[in-house]
């Protein structure tokens, strides 16, 4: 059965609305972290003509660097939609000119004369870097991305939430930090023959990202993010907290406050993504 | 752990350069002419690479010295080059301010570098500096 434009616009739009209405529906997806440094973007197979753009974007420090030209600046740390006009064609996303954008599109949406010409939802693994169209079969590719830049996340109320970051202490990914002897006893324990000392886990987390801990049953054990005693961002106590990594911070580490076992009940890390749209 | 590669592939052998630019849609991005960053490390590379050891205190002094006195790639966490491209130190060692010249002025007052100091200047003396000369 074809559709016409105006039908699939209007399917697209029906589907954002029903989203929105069934907040508690479970909605995974994955996102694409796009890094400027490593200059990371998508190609389009054929270049679009568009006279607007309406895409969802994440932007850690609020930047529209490397953005379409005439998008507006995102609101800094929340994934927001932007509807702009635009002037010309498009043929890359997350790069403009020189310029590349850090942060997420989770989804873009060209328009020429009030009809849909290319959308993309970056919703792949990136285990290959074809990246569909999902209106006109003109597919972009990922450049520069692999795998590791993917991340699954689930819908929770408006927000999304990365997959659990805090595994088994006995999983060989959990490392000695500090001086004496650590041990991994349980999933949840260890003894240290020295105070400070702990388990790490080394680029667990990325900085400038927000996440949120749910700590409970800490038993002579504090977690930190970062090691250095001044910047490092520490859960002392059971609870609830979100955090903003700092620069740096972003290897994970369960210190003993003091020598002997240190546990915990559970402790829950999760990438969160919260959305103003 | 999510690495990448830093490598510099005019300084090594001609087969490791050939296979670390085998993937089409894996250009790479080099900042300062000399050393790509790549997101993906060829088992070529690998093989020759030196890797980031993960008890330094000090990680940009570390790369910085390693890629003024060594030719061997360098595989590094993402978290960690990413945040050492966006330091004034590598701005300044990339020496690709063009007309950024108020970036370019706070980085060098940021290391302490003399104000009247050229980017060819301010770049050889970061470089000095991570060489330890």
């Amino acid at each position: 059965m074809a559709f016409t434009t105006q039908q699939r616009d209007w399917f697209f739009l029906e589907q954002q609305r029903k989203r929105r209405r069934t907040p508690h529906a479970l909605v995974q997806r994955y996102f694409h972290d796009l890094d400027a440094a490593a200059q990371q973007y998508y190609l389009l197979d054929s270049p679009v003509t568009a006279d607007r753009i309406v895409m969802s974007v994440y932007s850690a420090a609020g930047s529209n660097t490397g953005l379409p030209t005439g998008a507006p600046i995102p609101t800094a740390a929340k994934l927001v939609e932007l509807d702009f006009a635009y002037s010309g064609t498009l043929s890359e996303i997350g790069k403009n000119g020189a310029s590349y954008f850090t942060g997420i599109i989770a989804d873009l949406v060209a328009y020429n004369g009030g009809l849909v010409v290319g959308r993309w939802s970056f919703n792949t693994n990136l285990s290959s870097p074809v990246v569909p169209d999902l209106v006109g079969g003109n597919n972009a590719t990922a450049v520069n991305m692999t795998s590791a830049d993917a991340w699954q996340a689930t819908q929770a109320g408006a927000d999304w939430l990365g997959d659990e970051l805090v595994d088994s202490l006995l999983n060989p990914s959990w490392q000695q930090q500090g001086g004496g002897t650590v041990t991994a006893l349980t999933s949840t324990s260890f003894n240290s023959t020295l105070g400070g000392a702990g388990l790490k886990k080394v680029a667990a987390v990325l900085d400038g990202q927000t996440y949120i801990i749910n700590a409970a049953g800490l038993d002579n054990v504090e977690l930190w993010f970062g090691l250095s005693g001044v910047s490092a961002q520490k859960i002392l106590a059971d609870g609830i907290y979100q955090i903003t990594v700092a620069t740096g911070n972003t290897d994970i580490y369960f210190r003993a406050q003091f020598a002997g076992v240190a546990s915990f009940d559970s402790v829950s890390v999760k990438r969160l993504m919260e959305t103003a749209l | 752990m999510n690495n990448w590669l830093l490598i510099n592939l005019a300084a090594v052998p001609v087969e490791v350069a050939e296979a670390q630019q085998a993937l089409a849609n894996h250009p790479g991005a080099c900042h300062d002419g000399v050393n790509t960053v790549y997101t993906w490390i060829s088992q070529e590379a690998a093989a020759i690479a030196v890797t980031l050891p993960d008890d330094i205190e000090d990680e940009a002094a570390y790369i910085g010295q390693h890629l003024a006195t060594q030719s061997a790639p360098l595989i590094a966490p993402k978290a960690v080059l990413s945040a050492l491209f966006r330091t004034p130190a590598w701005r300044l060692w990339c020496a690709n301010y063009g007309e950024d010249t108020a970036q370019f002025v706070a980085d060098k007052a940021e290391l302490g570098l003399p104000p009247a100091l050229t980017q060819e200047q301010a770049r050889e003396a970061v470089y000095a500096m991570f060489a330890g000369v």
